[in-house]
């Protein structure tokens, strides 16, 4: 088990990336809090090193992915009340990048990771699909490197 | 259009409020995680400490069955020396001179009860060329006091007891190791230590050599004050001239009271 310095700093360090993650994934705030808990206490039962903080992040990354997704396969969030994620956040998104948001969450489920983890994170495809440890990733006609790796 | 995702996503920001609740959140499940650990590991810790008991117990258990407790020497001329546990089973058998070794060839005796090894002994050929007429067999016992007479019962009740110019003696076990260290087996040390109280010239090397018969009539000899002819006098040799109970010497020595032991030798005589 990580120490609780460990676990905090990482908390500090990472926040903001889940919070994007869980907010993209689930578009709901109360959601978002309990997968937000859920990856960061996988960070600190996780007790394997990592080799350098791009492995930490790279980590952090997939298992916040994986566990949005399987949240969102739970049997608890096929029940649950849907809200708008817009409408919880609309004070803090400025009103020309709320419209940008609201285009990205439409898009469909299958180029959401790749959407983020290009255009936000930064990654190229082939550092996409270690991340996400696939072979393929799904093509998008904008992504500039093309979509195998 | 890249500029553009990346601005709008980075207004989405996790609050302190968040980042407090799951640091709090991690900080029960932490302590509950550690108490589970501790009591997980309690189960752990007492089915080791339980195994440790146990292999300690074994290894006591089996020491215990293996430390010689009692010591049965064969003396004629050939001298052999059986070391016998709690259970009075044969834990090592000695020759303790080349006459015992031929003796101990090819017999099997570790583990046989101590009245089946005397007899397999007994037995043999090789030892029954040495119980000629003028011989003597001395068994010599040293255990505890409590486990005396049952050795001493076991010892008469074998075969050969009967047949032979036989003596049983009991001693001390503290004999034993002073035996051991001077390379004699427990009944010819004895011997020596009863010859030494008449005769301070004798030493152990001379007594190493020679039969229990010799020793005795040289101990005859001093008891009476007259020198035989071994071979003249054998028949006429008192050859029980030890006493076969010997509890007059328990605790017996070099320092032994020679009074003591002339009275000893005078008036416990026993023929078998």
């Amino acid at each position: 088990m990580r120490s609780e310095i460990e676990v905090n700093h990482a908390i500090e360090k990472y926040a903001d990336m889940i919070q994007r993650i869980c907010f993209y994934y689930l578009k709901n705030q109360s959601d978002t809090e309990d997968v937000f808990q859920n990856v960061f206490m996988k960070y600190m039962l996780h007790d394997k090193p990592f080799d350098n903080s791009e492995h930490e992040k790279a980590w952090l990354l997939r298992v916040a992915i994986n566990a949005c997704k399987d949240y969102l396969k739970s049997f608890f969030r096929c029940n649950a009340v849907s809200l708008d994620a817009l409408h919880e956040i609309e004070a803090e998104v400025p009103e020309n990048h709320r419209e940008v948001l609201e285009a990205v969450l439409s898009l469909p489920d299958k180029y959401k990771d790749v959407i983020y983890l290009h255009y936000y994170e930064g990654y190229s495809a082939a550092e996409i699909g270690k991340i996400l440890k696939k072979k393929k990733i799904p093509f998008i006609p904008f992504f500039p490197e093309g979509v195998k790796c | 259009m890249t500029n553009k995702i990346h601005d709008a996503f980075d207004d989405i920001k996790a609050d302190t409020q968040l980042k407090e609740a799951t640091k709090h959140f991690l900080f029960v499940k932490r302590k509950k995680n550690i108490s589970l650990f501790h009591h997980s590991i309690f189960p752990k810790i007492l089915a080791a400490v339980c195994a440790i008991l146990f292999l300690t117990a074994g290894i006591k258990g089996y020491t215990w069955i293996q430390t010689p407790v009692s010591y049965v020497s064969i003396d004629v001329n050939p001298s052999i020396e059986l070391a016998l546990n709690h259970f009075d089973k044969v834990l090592s058998v000695t020759a303790y001179n080349t006459e015992g070794e031929e003796i101990l060839k090819g017999l099997s005796l570790k583990g046989k009860k101590y009245t089946e090894a005397i007899n397999t002994i007994m037995e043999s050929n090789v030892m029954n060329s040495y119980l000629t007429d003028d011989a003597e067999l001395v068994f010599t016992i040293a255990t505890t006091s409590d486990h005396e007479n049952k050795l001493k019962k076991g010892v008469a009740s074998c075969s050969c007891h009967t047949k032979h110019n036989t003596q049983s003696i009991s001693t001390d076990i503290e004999v034993v190791s002073k035996a051991h260290d001077n390379g004699l087996s427990l009944g010819k040390y004895y011997a020596y230590l009863q010859l030494s109280q008449y005769d301070d010239t004798i030493t152990i090397d001379e007594c190493k050599d020679m039969s229990m018969s010799e020793i005795h009539h040289l101990i005859y000899e001093h008891v009476h004050g007259t020198k035989h002819d071994k071979n003249l006098d054998n028949d006429n040799l008192d050859k029980n001239c030890y006493d076969k109970d010997h509890d007059s010497n328990r605790g017996y020595g070099n320092e032994c009271d020679k009074d003591n032991n002339h009275h000893h030798y005078n008036s416990k005589k026993h023929h078998h």
